[in-house]
């Protein structure tokens, strides 16, 4: 009967069943598959591990390895097997690939396609970047480790040493491994090991403790005899070489004898012809220059006889020109005399003719006159007339006298000096013949001495000509001789200095170095320990807040069932039965709700929580297998029951303690206090009396409104962190790759440069690449200056321009909002690295290249950042700290290119660039990992809903069935509708309110807890919550809350005051 | 014309497929200013009779007018305001607000009625001057039924209705609160309706009405009422 009644009850507060079976359920379910998840993934990885014999450790030396290493390896105690194996990084047409050898017994494929190879020429690669029947071809010069460099793609595979789509970093290339491939591995051409592979005996399951000690214990036994193979391997390099190099002087000894000989005959042999010629040329010139100095000779005579001849001609000339003008003088003297002459004659009337005549007319005139007058008196007129006469005939006579003389004078003076120009022109002609013919004897000679020139001449040039073509010969030989003479030194010298350096080489022949790696070699071995680690920490913080909800929610829903129903207690007890009795009623309701909603939680939890973490996880391992701890099922379950029984005979035990008699008389009503606030008069007075009641009702029903708290700002806590969980992941991306980097694409250049000319700036025109920043990008391991405890990785930046860089790179320091500037100080590294390190501004920090090479320098500032670490360093800080001026083997830019593959395709086709790295696709990469969290974001808020519903459920109908005599009282008094409803909804809003705020500081507190737990190596996460998510995850809660409220009206709604007046039973 | 008139009451109760006949053809008047008593056993129906009158429960048929209200075609909301301007209610079981003072208790009531007296005046007149500021759980049952009295009367309800106020208290307190009931009505001239079983209570009254298995059995004026200092049970 009691039974039934107890079904009965199930059956009338279904309510309060259900939400204990969902309270328990959700706990349960979510530690439950939270729980086993970290152990599922494990053991998983266990299995994958296992099955492909993922090695134990893995020995690279800087020399290689021998079989003596290997063999002495595997005589190690611990270690099961030993595999000498072959790597080899190589840069592949498009991206840097490691090569490996295949092995059976260690690091085994798990093919998902086509086949293993069979020839030389065939691969298998990852599926990542290959499918079948690609060739992939080395376009580095592995002719020294290789015998093919094309690889025909027939199977693809995945391997366990690649755990992970990020395969790692390299030295080669960009320094990103792209790619892996498997060939046979008689491929490699190596004359030792690259790698030794050891599989360690044991079973202990990763990433346990027992594996770790193994592992630690393992590696103390190799540390043993690491310097032992070290010197061993050393020693026979180095003797191998010694060997060569002393091999190598003989023969070079030898050949320095032989040429040396035959160079000295040909010397010698060159010296006599130089000789013999010698003596020709001078013998010969001798002849021609005395046969020259004979011509000069004749010639200069020549020449004086020919300047005397026409110095005579001159002369002759110039007398000639003399004697005419004397002669024309002359002539002319005698024309105007002539002329004068006639004047006079032609006055006197006569002509130079008829002078004579005419004289001797004159003269008889005058004699007759004469005569006459001797006739004529003295004195008569007559005589004096005739004497007049006579006079006048004499005077005319004299002068013509006169006249016939100066004629006679003029004719002789013509005479002579026609004489005179006969002679002169004879003398005249007799000389010029003379002349001729001293002319004709000079042109005879000159023609005689020019053909002597002639023939000189000739002869010379005849001599000239063989005397250059023998001296060419001679030199030619010289030449010959000087050249391969020098030729043969260079090639002593190179000959010397290859032996030199190759003795320079064995003298710096390092020690051979081990280096000795764990898994952790495989890439993503370390990253799903530290996935694990945050479903760890995870199932380690939240099931432990929803276990302790659903105990604080099971109990006090229990304890008021059993305080409510008291008077049913007393009548049961009052009619006898016994306290277990009565007891087994409530423990049968509780247990049977607790104990469903545990099963339930539990497979469900393990069912579903699991996959959908498991989803998250990016590693390339085989699909999740469900498995159920059972043991831990009987755990829960007893526990569960524990507790649940414990506190139902506790709050049984509180009332059947009392006697019958007082349980049937109606519980006292808790009492009311005065409360602090009603100290302030100031404000309790202003408060309405609904408002009193609430602040009263709050304080007076701690225990409530803690819990209602507790679960209110669990489900408010829980949307934050989920919410939060998103941003700061998907934040990330945003912040690192557009406000931080903000630059569109990296190109990879082939060659290191200094500056972007010539064909590379073309290239960089044509594609409309435009600000281009030169930098330098390296990575490092990196320690703190103090303690090398911890190490990151990191990429060193060096910019080849401050200007530029400021636009693609915005350092920011995170405290101050500052933006930092890297002309401030030595190197400015990224947050998560100066966090890891525990270096701050000031600190110093010390970077190894692959070489093994150590650089220290001091921290400037600390720049805010999220994926990856970076060192940023000035060209100028970059040459004073390594010693040399940086080259740069990238350039950044930040194009707007719609068609970023045409882009790259052009870029790498140029040949000039091996690779384009472009922002979008990193920001793509985090945007598709962080959308698999909505998954888990979805679960947040679904136990967020459950949460907060059962809660309020609870405590809500826990409040109003307190308080159902309060409330009908208020209804009685004339309380409307609305008045009476907030009167309970106030409170329940305040609390909600108050809920929301301790919930945010709850879930900013988790979130930071969580962020720190999943933040690892390089990853740093934005630890802001987007405004939005607080007021999504407010509004929710609210939502949730008001949601319980509407529920709740309805039941108050219904609350009938007459029952409840008189229900004092 | 009277304050109340109850004219062939009839209410029925459905309990599944059971029903339950509470008050069968009740009928009379209460006039203004008069303490009336309804005096029956239990289960007489006097009790459906008050959450009638109170405006809590509605009848099955028939007529109930106070003032001029018909409360019979009130609606939910109307009965609401009703309660809230007309009605002082007094419990037997006092239900005061636990968590609010004495005069808090008053406040309450106060703060919902336009016309309300000022309630550390009603609690002076009530006697419990000194306790105001006391938490129910501090006073004795006289005591807090004289909250609740106060609580009542504070609202200035044209009907003051009071379910067994004496039952759950010793006869000399219950002859107290009787005497400060029968003080207010003639005082403040507020009409009273009184539920008991306790005959002798009766006797102060102005008006008797006896109720027996839901009907009106008789009703009695009493021309001389006693005053409640010489009753005695």
């Amino acid at each position: 009967m009691l039974y039934k009644n107890a079904l009965i009850k199930i059956k009338r507060s279904l309510g309060r069943y259900l939400s204990l079976f969902i309270i328990v359920m959700v706990g349960v379910g979510f530690y439950a598959g939270v729980e086993i998840t970290a152990p599922d993934v494990v053991s998983l990885a266990d299995a994958y591990y296992s099955k492909n014999k993922l090695m134990d450790f893995k020995i690279v030396s800087t020399l290689g390895l021998t079989e003596d290493d290997v063999a002495a390896l595997s005589d190690l105690e611990g270690v099961k097997s030993a595999t000498g194996s072959y790597s080899l990084d190589v840069q592949s047409t498009d991206r840097v690939i490691r090569v490996h050898a295949i092995e059976g017994g260690v690091n085994r494929l798990s093919l998902t396609e086509g086949r293993m190879p069979k020839a030389l020429d065939e691969c298998v690669a990852d599926s990542k970047t290959n499918s079948i029947g690609d060739v992939i071809e080395i376009t580095d010069d592995v002719s020294d480790e290789l015998k093919n460099t094309k690889f025909k793609v027939v199977g693809l595979a995945d391997s366990c040493l690649y755990l992970q789509d990020e395969y790692g970093n390299t030295s080669v290339g960009n320094g990103k491994l792209g790619s892996f491939i498997f060939v046979n591995k008689n491929n490699f051409t190596l004359d030792a090991y690259t790698e030794v592979y050891l599989l360690a005996d044991t079973t202990a399951q990763p990433y346990s403790t027992q594996y770790n000690d193994f592992s630690a214990k393992l590696k103390d036994e190799i540390v043993l005899i690491k310097a032992a193979r070290e010197t061993a391997r050393y020693e026979g390099v180095y003797n191998e070489a010694m060997d060569k190099i002393v091999d190598a002087q003989d023969e070079l000894d030898t050949k320095m004898a032989d040429a040396e000989k035959e160079f000295a005959d040909a010397k010698k042999e060159l010296d006599d012809n130089a000789k013999k010629l010698k003596d020709t040329k001078s013998s010969t010139q001798k002849q021609l220059s005395s046969a020259k100095s004979t011509l000069d000779d004749s010639k200069a005579k020549l020449e004086a006889g020919k300047s005397e001849l026409s110095q005579n001609k001159e002369k002759l000339e110039e007398t000639k020109s003399t004697k005419s003008a004397e002669f024309e003088a002359a002539k002319a003297e005698i024309e105007s005399a002539k002329k004068q002459l006639g004047t006079y004659l032609s006055a006197a009337g006569v002509t130079s003719e008829n002078i004579g005549s005419k004289v001797s007319a004159l003269e008889g005139a005058i004699e007759s006159m004469k005569a006459q007058l001797q006739n004529i008196p003295a004195g008569t007129q007559e005589y004096l007339s005739l004497e007049a006469t006579i006079n006048a005939y004499s005077e005319n006579l004299t002068q013509l006298k006169r006249l016939e003389s100066s004629l006679n004078e003029l004719s002789a003076n013509e005479k002579q000096l026609n004489d005179g120009i006969a002679t002169f022109n004879s003398e005249i002609q007799k000389a010029e013949a003379e002349i001729k013919a001293a002319e004709n004897e000079i042109a005879a000679n000159e023609a005689k001495i020019n053909n002597g020139y002639n023939d000189y001449y000739a002869n010379l040039s005849k001599f000239n000509t063989e005397i250059a073509k023998n001296e060419k010969k001679l030199k030619d030989g010289y030449a010959e001789y000087e050249e391969n003479y020098a030729e043969y030194e260079a090639e002593i010298a190179d000959a010397k200095a290859e032996i030199e350096e190759a003795k320079v080489d064995v003298s710096e022949i390092e020690r051979p170095k081990w280096y000795i790696s764990d898994r952790d070699a495989a890439a993503g071995y370390s990253n799903l320990e530290s996935s694990v680690r945050v479903v760890n920490v995870i199932s380690a913080v939240l099931p432990v807040f929803f276990i302790l909800l659903s105990i604080l929610m099971t109990s006090n829903s229990m304890a008021r069932m059993i305080a409510e129903e008291r008077g049913e207690l007393g009548t049961l007890t009052s009619l006898g039965y016994g306290d277990f009795k009565i007891m087994s009623t409530y423990l049968m309701y509780v247990l049977s709700a607790t104990g469903l909603g545990a099963l339930t939680g539990f497979f469900g939890g393990c069912k579903l929580i699991p996959p959908l973490v498991y989803s998250n996880f990016r590693f390339i391992l085989p699909s999740l297998i469900m498995k159920y701890d059972f043991i831990r099922l009987a755990i829960i379950i007893a526990f569960t029951f524990a507790l649940m029984s414990a506190v139902t005979i506790i709050a049984c035990h509180r009332e059947l303690k009392h006697n019958p008699a007082s349980l049937l008389r109606p519980l006292p009503p808790k009492r009311g206090q005065a409360v602090f606030l009603e100290k302030i008069k100031l404000v309790w007075k202003k408060l309405s009396f609904t408002w009193k009641v609430t602040v009263r009702n709050m304080l007076r029903y701690k225990k409530r409104a803690f819990m209602t708290v507790v679960g209110v700002a669990g489900c408010a806590a829980l949307l934050i962190v989920g919410f939060g969980l998103r941003d700061s992941m998907e934040g990330v991306a945003k912040r690192q790759y557009s406000e931080i980097f903000k630059y569109s694409d990296m190109l990879i250049l082939k060659d290191e440069t200094s500056v972007i000319n010539g064909e590379l700036k073309e290239v960089l025109d044509e594609n409309n690449i435009t600000n281009p920043l030169l930098v330098r990008q390296n990575t490092y391991t990196v320690v703190s200056g103090k303690s090398a405890k911890k190490t990151q990785d990191a990429y060193l930046i060096v910019p080849q321009d401050d200007a530029v860089f400021k636009e693609y790179f915005n350092l920011i320091n995170k405290k101050t909002g500052e933006e930092i500037d890297l002309k401030d100080g030595e190197a400015v590294i990224t947050q998560r690295l100066a966090k890891v390190l525990k270096v701050k501004a000031g600190d110093s920090i010390v970077v190894t290249d692959n070489e093994n090479e150590s650089h220290k320098m001091t921290v400037a500032a600390v720049a805010e950042n999220y994926a990856s670490n970076y060192i940023y360093l000035q060209p100028d800080v970059y040459e004073r700290i390594f010693a040399q001026k940086p080259s740069y083997n990238a350039v950044i830019s930040g194009n707007e290119t719609v068609d970023e593959a045409k882009l790259a395709e052009n870029l790498i086709d140029s040949g000039l660039i091996t690779n384009v790295v472009f922002t979008s696709d990193a920001i793509q990469i985090i945007t598709e990992s962080t959308n698999s969290l909505n998954g888990v974001i979805i679960l947040i808020i679904f136990v967020a809903l459950l949460l907060a519903v059962v809660v309020l459920y609870n405590l809500t109908s826990i409040n109003i069935s307190e308080r159902i005599r309060e409330i009908a009282t208020l209804k009685v008094l004339g309380f409307r509708d609305n008045e009476t409803n907030s009167y309970i909804y106030r409170e329940a809003l305040i609390l909600t309110v108050i809920s929301i705020g301790a919930g945010i500081g709850l879930g900013l507190f988790l979130h930071n807890f969580l962020l720190d737990a999943i933040e690892v190596g390089a990853l740093a996460l934005i630890r802001s919550i987007k405004w939005y998510s607080y007021i999504i995850a407010c509004a929710l809660t609210l939502l949730f809350s008001v949601g319980m409220q509407g529920i709740t009206y309805l039941k108050l709604k219904k609350i009938d005051m007459i029952q409840s007046l008189k229900s004092v039973e | 014309m009277s304050l109340i008139e109850f004219k062939n009451v009839k209410k029925v109760y459905n309990i599944g497929d059971v029903s339950i006949a509470a008050l069968e053809d009740c009928s009379f008047t209460i006039e203004k200013g008069e303490l009336a008593v309804i005096l029956g056993q239990s289960g007489a129906g006097k009790t459906t009779i008050l959450n009638l009158l109170g405006g809590m429960d509605v009848p099955s048929g028939g007529e109930i007018i106070v003032g001029d209200n018909k409360i019979h075609e009130f609606s939910k909301k109307q009965l609401i305001e009703y309660r809230r301007k007309d009605i002082g209610f007094v419990f037997q079981f006092y239900n005061l607000v636990t968590n609010l003072t004495a005069l808090e208790n008053v406040e309450l009531a106060c703060q919902i009625c336009p016309d309300s007296f000022n309630p550390e005046t009603i609690l002076e007149q009530v006697g419990l001057k000194e306790r105001i500021n006391n938490f129910p759980s501090q006073l004795s049952g006289g005591e807090q039924q004289r909250v609740a009295i106060a609580r009542a009367i504070a609202k200035n309800p044209s009907l003051l209705l009071c379910d067994e106020p004496t039952g759950a208290l010793d006869s000399d307190t219950g002859q107290r609160i009787i005497a400060l009931l029968q003080k207010t009505c003639k005082e403040m001239n507020m009409t009273t309706v009184l539920i008991t079983h306790n005959t002798v209570i009766s006797e102060v009254a102005d008006k008797v009405i006896r109720v027996k298995n839901g009907r009106v059995k008789d009703i009695t004026i009493n021309e001389a009422p006693k005053n409640a200092e010489e009753i005695v049970w």
